[in-house]
């Protein structure tokens, strides 16, 4: 059964009291209860009502005394005052105080007060909603629980990850792409104290140049042509949270400087604009940019960099986190089958020798784009090999990317070939022009290779 | 002048035309409203203004709702007059019509409860 609306209606006059009591409790879903004096209503302000309305003059003390005293206890409990008198200062005296409505004795207070209950009880439904997803996201974002990696390097970034929860530092995390950058940045971000504030996350790189301004810190109406309306900008967006600058190696030397002025002052200032405003946000860079070498190129800011740099993280490629390749890829299994209602499917040995040959330049965005796809191309209730397939890269700067031997490059050829022609080794041998006992020896060797 | 009618239709609307509710609605104002009066005659004797207004505040919505408009009148020219400060002889005058009226109003309304049903 779904708890009642409390009702705290506190009132000196007895008879009034009781006609609204009676009206709130007409409603089964609502509960009142009824004080005739204030000093009564404090004493169980504990039990935590859903709202209270107060006489405006009690015998005992006057409203504006009262709700200085329940905003104290708790600002979030809506409080109504019910007066005889319609007196506006009065009313807009004890609405800026903090009181949620004023109304006055009449044959509508009853209608009105009905009102106001159903509208809060929306509010209070909707609130309820709002933490709910709250919880959930940040039960989304813990990272301890969505963040596979057994891999020393990967044990380094959860170290790092913990000691940037714990503070309120600035932190720079780098990384490939696909690496699992904003990953990280929200896992720090709802692992934090500032969880319950916003997380504003900004691609810098997809913004125009001509926006980034406006597009960070807002704008005042008419400060530029199609600015018809004030508008805020993200790091207002996010104040009391966490701002993400992912791409932060593209941001253009002049916003380098109004970047670096809001990291020092704690404050902006929109664009056509005169006054600053002051800001609590938490910053979080990211780039795929090595910025040691940018700023040798003199394409970044020295002092932007030492103040960004706080906590460097940094995220290793997927090739290089050896079995939790393997593991991820269960993870990415068990979220698939969750979110299309399907029993999970689980992952052949050899499908997973597989993926662990793989080099991922795209890393774990690849990673989980090729789970996906088995998992859709498998027809029984495992990931076979054949249901693994690796986009073939046209670049030869992508397949070069990993640097690796010619002996590594030279098995990869033969797995790729003796894939694409279903293990007929005579056709590999034809296409690469080399004889079929190369093949035989170079799967010896692959073979031993492995075992090692 | 003798006013000797009460009209509660607004009682039994806001009510919801609960038999119930509306006596012991009723039984409350017979309790209740001749200590108040007593009460705002001893503030006022003693010029006690602000509690004088105060009472006669208190006692608007129950007397609204007995539809008695001499009480009607007489509460809130007492509200009015105490509230200027200026005629505290006055105000005792007409706090004893109103505790004279008050008592024709109690008397109507035992007669009114009297009745097997009110709505």
């Amino acid at each position: 059964m779904p708890e009642k609306f409390k009702v705290f209606i506190v009132e000196d006059d007895e008879w009034y009291l009781k006609m609204l009591t009676y009206h709130v409790d007409l409603n089964p879903e609502n509960i009142a209860e009824g004080y005739l004096t204030g000093k009564e209503v404090l004493k169980n302000l504990h039990r935590r009502p859903d709202l209270i309305t107060l006489d405006y003059s009690l015998g005992d003390s006057n409203a504006d005394v009262l709700i200085d005293k329940i905003i104290e206890f708790d600002a979030e409990i809506p409080v109504v005052i019910i007066s005889g008198q319609e007196n506006v200062s009065t009313a807009l005296e004890l609405l800026k105080k903090g009181a949620y409505d004023y109304i006055v004795k009449n044959d509508d207070t009853k209608d009105r007060l009905w009102n106001i209950i159903k509208h809060l009880k929306e509010n209070v439904g909707l609130k309820k909603e709002i933490t709910q997803l709250k919880q959930e996201v940040t039960r989304k974002y813990d990272f301890s629980k969505k963040m596979v990696g057994d891999s020393p390097a990967m044990q380094k970034v959860f170290n790092l990850m913990q000691k940037a929860i714990n503070s309120n530092i600035t932190v720079s995390i780098t990384g490939e792409t696909g690496t699992g950058k904003e990953m990280v940045a929200k896992g720090i971000h709802y692992g934090s104290k500032r969880k319950n504030g916003p997380f504003v996350a900004v691609n810098m790189a997809a913004i125009p140049t001509e926006l980034v301004e406006s597009e960070l810190f807002g704008h005042e109406k008419g400060s530029f042509t199609g600015a018809t309306t004030k508008r805020i900008g993200k790091f207002e967006e996010a104040n009391g949270g966490t701002i993400f600058l992912d791409e932060i190696g593209d941001l253009n030397l002049n916003l380098q400087s109004k970047i670096l002025r809001v990291l020092q002052e704690r404050e902006i200032t929109k664009v056509g604009g005169n006054t600053s405003n002051a800001i609590d946000v938490r910053i979080i860079v990211a780039t795929h940019k090595d910025l040691m070498e940018e700023l040798q190129k003199n394409n970044f800011r020295e002092d932007l960099y030492y103040r960004l740099l706080g906590l460097p993280i940094k995220l290793p490629p997927l090739k290089d986190r050896g079995n939790d390749i393997v593991k991820l890829a269960q993870q990415f299994i068990k979220d698939f089958s969750i979110e299309n209602e399907i029993e999970p499917l689980s992952l052949n040995p050899d499908s997973a020798k597989k993926l662990i040959s793989y080099n991922y330049p795209g890393n774990v965005r690849e990673l989980k784009a090729i789970i996906d796809l088995a998992i859709v191309m498998a027809d029984g209730n495992e990931i076979l090999p054949e249901n693994i397939i690796f986009t073939p890269r046209q670049s030869i700067a992508t397949i070069l990317h990993s640097e690796k031997s010619l002996r590594i490059y030279t098995y990869e050829i033969i797995r790729f070939f003796l894939e694409k022609y279903n293990h007929n080794i005579l056709k590999v041998a034809e296409v690469l022009d080399i004889g079929k006992s190369t093949i035989y020896r170079l799967l010896k060797e692959m073979e031993e290779n492995d075992q090692q | 002048m003798i006013n000797n009618e009460i009209n509660i239709d607004r009682l039994i609307i806001a009510s919801n035309k609960d038999e119930d509710f509306i006596r012991s609605m009723l039984n409350l104002f017979i309790d209740r409203t001749p200590g108040i009066v007593n009460e705002m005659k001893e503030a006022c004797k003693k010029k006690d203004h602000l509690r004088t207004v105060k009472l006669a505040h208190q006692l608007k919505p129950s007397v609204d709702m007995m539809g008695n408009d001499r009480l009607r009148e007489l509460l809130l020219n007492i509200y009015e007059i105490t509230k200027g400060e200026s005629n505290c002889k006055k105000s005792l005058e007409l706090i004893d019509t109103l505790s004279i009226q008050t008592n024709i109003v109690i008397d109507l309304i035992k007669e009114k409860l009297k009745q097997q049903k009110l709505t």
